[in-house]
């Protein structure tokens, strides 16, 4: 079987800025892999290469044994966080529903019966039951969250692109989401690639970590990335990475490291 | 020509109002508050009607209705943390449309000729008295006034609320008291450029200012230049080209117009009814499902100046001697194509649709100089462009309009999922394959033929109730989308029906005023829901 993911001397250039070159990246089936690294660096730009949005400049980029954009009917995506307006005033099971038949003409009918149990089915997979009927827009950040993976993965993708789908949860939830998609990759075989601000809540589910930064990608198990070594040399200056007593992950010495900035999304 | 006190007038005036509407312009332009600002001008129409009815001075109407808009915008939009914007988009629209049916159901109710009526629409700038150049004075230094006192905290309050609100600035009580100040800027203003235009000083320079530099200072400066050059430049080609800043002051004119009102109320005959129906019925659909994809996608303000260029449209095709409907759809599907190509830079409240339709607006106000020149007949047909004219539509008419809208609800059926799709979830939508960008124009061609339909029966002032008002009105009360679509349908047929029964029963009762009332009375019903 084909990798979900392989990019091979992938470039990616946007007007006379090259955001990173020469990446060679492979991501096989049934994989959890964050990405991580600093604003700016380029991680929801990987998502875009992946999704065919966004040409290459160099190298070649084939997903789930395809060119990149050719096969998108079986990736999930879930775009970095927008919350919905308070106004909205359509369903969370409607917003489920299209990620399911959304791309096809015709009207939003609630559809035939295993239809109707699919979307009942991831509802139920991210525990949405309790609000899954209310209008989107009065759903708690989390509830929304949630029912944006549920939308994601209503039409059983093969891979799973999510952007900080964990940004603006609080730690249970975060803790929760992780769980859900690490049951997902083992479960279903699906692939997870999700840009993460904090590795820390998904540690345990985590298969590999892909860094990006200054202009390069490093990927490789966790322990073996998140490293003083590694996180120097991308990033050029002395970097420190602590392993405090219950194994989180901090890391010193840099003003925008994975472990600690909270600094962009005020909600 | 500064030897001619009416000269001398204009640019007093002229240039009061060009500073005035660039400050007030500057942050409506920043507050993405387009469509409240041209709403607020609207008012002066009803409000000087309605002034004349009851026999009050028209600037008391003007300022009066201006600042019950604002009041009642503000207190309609406020969401759970200050302002609330598609909701906003739908009551301003709403509030707009009601104000609009007012001022003509007064206009007819009024039985002496309102000398006003087109100055008031379309501007009379070579027209102004010394004492109106005196009001508008000290309207435009209690407005800037008020931007000195609280341009900072508004500022503030408009660029990041929650921060402003933590600061201690009180965000509820600015933003009511902005929109009350922009109301009395639009209505002083629009004595000058009329209802329908104020826009244009209002939006267009601030508007380029804005893109020109995002220094608040430098903004605020360019705006008011912008906006001087602009009403000195047309006031010295007005004069000289002797093309109208005054354009229609032909009492005659209105006498006609009138005629055409009263000859259309007259003639009530079973068939015209059975064809007002049809019709109706046929675009109550139509406009009832296209709305509720308006509301949803925040896009009442793209709907209101495509039915204000379906004026234009009209009067185009008169001047050229072509079929009326012909021009009617050349010109909203041609807007429609253009805001489509304008894509992802059009947001719900955009000034670029402003700027468009300010100035396709423009042009139409210019054909019926140039027609009412060349012909007598102008008064029914500008009358029925603006205000419609459902009871008069021809059999052939009716049926061209039922095949229309068949038309466009078939469409609207094959696009209804993937369009739900894209303005719910566009990002994730376009990564499946949905075209967003291809299907937000092929809405707003859809859109556009709409208008084209719906301004045959209730004109292109009104149409905007038949859209907004009852798909407002059916979002507020469900979140399922194939009853909503249903409800809104259906309010929009009960508005037709209602609106065509009471103006047959009362015949001093214009029907688009009818039919608007009961739209809007539907979605004022639904703010009583707890």
């Amino acid at each position: 079987m084909s990798a979900a993911v392989e990019l091979r001397g992938a470039a990616v250039r946007l007007g006379d800025h090259t955001i990173w070159s020469g990446v060679d990246l492979e991501i096989a089936r049934g994989e959890l892999v964050a990405v991580l690294g600093p604003n700016g660096a380029g991680k929801s730009t990987l998502l875009r290469v992946i999704l065919g949005l966004l040409p290459l400049s160099a190298g070649t980029a084939a997903v789930l044994g395809a060119p990149a954009g050719v096969r998108n009917h079986d990736i999930g995506y879930l775009p970095q966080r927008h919350a919905f307006d308070s106004s909205t005033r359509v369903r969370g099971v409607d917003l489920v529903r299209l990620g399911l038949d959304g791309d096809r003409w015709g009207l939003p009918l609630a559809g035939g019966q295993s239809r109707r149990e699919r979307v009942a089915d991831v509802i139920r997979l991210v525990g949405g039951d309790a609000y899954a009927t209310r209008p989107i827009g009065e759903c708690s950040g989390g509830e929304q969250q949630r029912l944006l993976i549920a939308q994601a993965l209503a039409a059983k993708p093969d891979l799973l692109l999510l952007d900080e789908p964990l940004d603006s949860l609080d730690l249970p939830n975060q803790t929760a989401v992780s769980a859900l998609l690490g049951r997902l990759c083992r479960s279903e075989g699906v692939a997870v690639l999700l840009v993460a601000h904090d590795v820390n809540p998904m540690l345990q589910e985590l298969d590999r970590v892909v860094y990006v930064a200054g202009g390069r990608v490093v990927s490789g198990k966790p322990e073996d990335v998140i490293t003083s070594e590694t996180l120097s040399a991308l990033y050029g200056v002395p970097i420190e990475v602590l392993r405090t007593s219950e194994g989180r992950l901090v890391v010193v010495g840099h003003p925008e490291a994975p472990a600690h900035h909270s600094d962009r999304h005020h909600h | 020509m500064f030897d001619y006190p009416f000269m001398v007038n204009a640019l007093e005036a002229g240039t009061i109002a060009a500073l005035m509407a660039a400050v007030a312009g500057w942050f409506m332009v920043l507050r993405r508050q387009s469509f409240a600002g041209h709403t607020l001008s609207v008012m002066s129409f009803p409000g000087a009607s309605g002034a004349a009815l009851i026999g009050i001075p028209l600037v008391a109407g003007y300022f009066g209705a201006s600042t019950a808009a604002a009041l009642l915008i503000a207190a309609g939009s406020r969401g759970g943390e200050g302002r609330d914007r598609s909701q906003e988009s739908a009551v301003v629209g709403t509030v707009q449309v009601a104000g609009l049916a007012l001022g003509f159901l007064f206009l007819s109710l009024y039985n002496g000729i309102l000398e006003s009526l087109e100055s008031l629409l379309f501007g009379s700038f070579l027209g102004i008295t010394a004492d109106q150049v005196t009001t508008l004075f000290w309207v435009a230094v209690a407005t800037l006034l008020f931007f000195a006192v609280a341009g900072r905290p508004l500022l503030y309050a408009s660029v990041d609320p929650s921060a402003a609100s933590a600061r201690g600035v009180p965000v509820r009580v600015l933003e009511p008291a902005f929109l009350v100040v922009l109301g009395l800027a639009v209505a002083a203003t629009a004595q000058i450029t009329g209802v329908l235009l104020v826009f244009a000083l209002l939006a267009a320079p601030p508007a380029a200012a804005q893109q020109l530099t995002a220094r608040i200072w430098l903004g605020l400066v360019l705006s008011a230049l912008i906006g001087l050059a602009a009403v000195w430049s047309s006031l010295t080609l007005a004069y000289y080209n002797r093309l109208p800043g005054r354009i229609l002051h032909h009492l005659d004119r209105l006498r006609r117009l009138r005629r055409g009102v009263r000859l259309a109320a007259a003639l009530l005959t079973q068939e015209f009814v059975r064809n007002a129906l049809l019709a109706g019925s046929a675009i109550a659909v139509a406009s009832g499902a296209v709305g509720y994809f308006v509301v949803l996608r925040a896009q009442v303000f793209a709907g209101d100046a495509l039915s204000h260029v379906a004026f234009t449209g009209v009067l185009a095709a008169a001047l050229a001697g072509i079929n009326l409907q012909v021009g009617l759809f050349a010109a909203t599907i041609a807007v429609a194509l253009l805001f489509a190509a304008l894509g992802d830079r059009l947001r719900a409240d955009d000034v670029a649709i402003g700027v468009i339709f300010a100035w396709v607006l423009g042009l139409g106000v210019l054909f019926l100089y140039l027609f009412n020149r060349t012909s007598g007949t102008n008064g029914v047909i500008a009358s029925r462009a603006l205000f419609g004219s459902i009871f008069s539509l021809t059999a052939h008419q009716t049926e061209a309009a039922v095949l229309i809208a068949a038309g466009v609800a078939a469409s609207l059926a094959g696009l209804a999922r993937p369009l739900l799709y894209a303005t719910i979830a566009p990002q994730t939508a376009a990564a499946r394959g949905v075209r967003v960008g291809t299907l937000g124009g092929a809405f707003l061609v859809l859109l556009g033929i709409d208008a084209g339909e719906a301004t045959q029966a209730v004109g292109a002032l009104l149409l905007l109730g038949l859209i907004a008002a009852p798909a407002g009105a059916a979002i507020r009360l469900t979140a399922n989308p194939m009853h909503g679509l249903g409800l809104s349908v259906g309010f929009a047929l009960a508005s037709i029906w209602g609106g065509v029964t009471a103006a047959y029963l009362i015949p001093t009762l214009p029907p688009s005023t009818a039919i608007i009332g009961v739209a809007v009375a539907i979605y004022a019903a639904t703010f009583a829901k707890p």
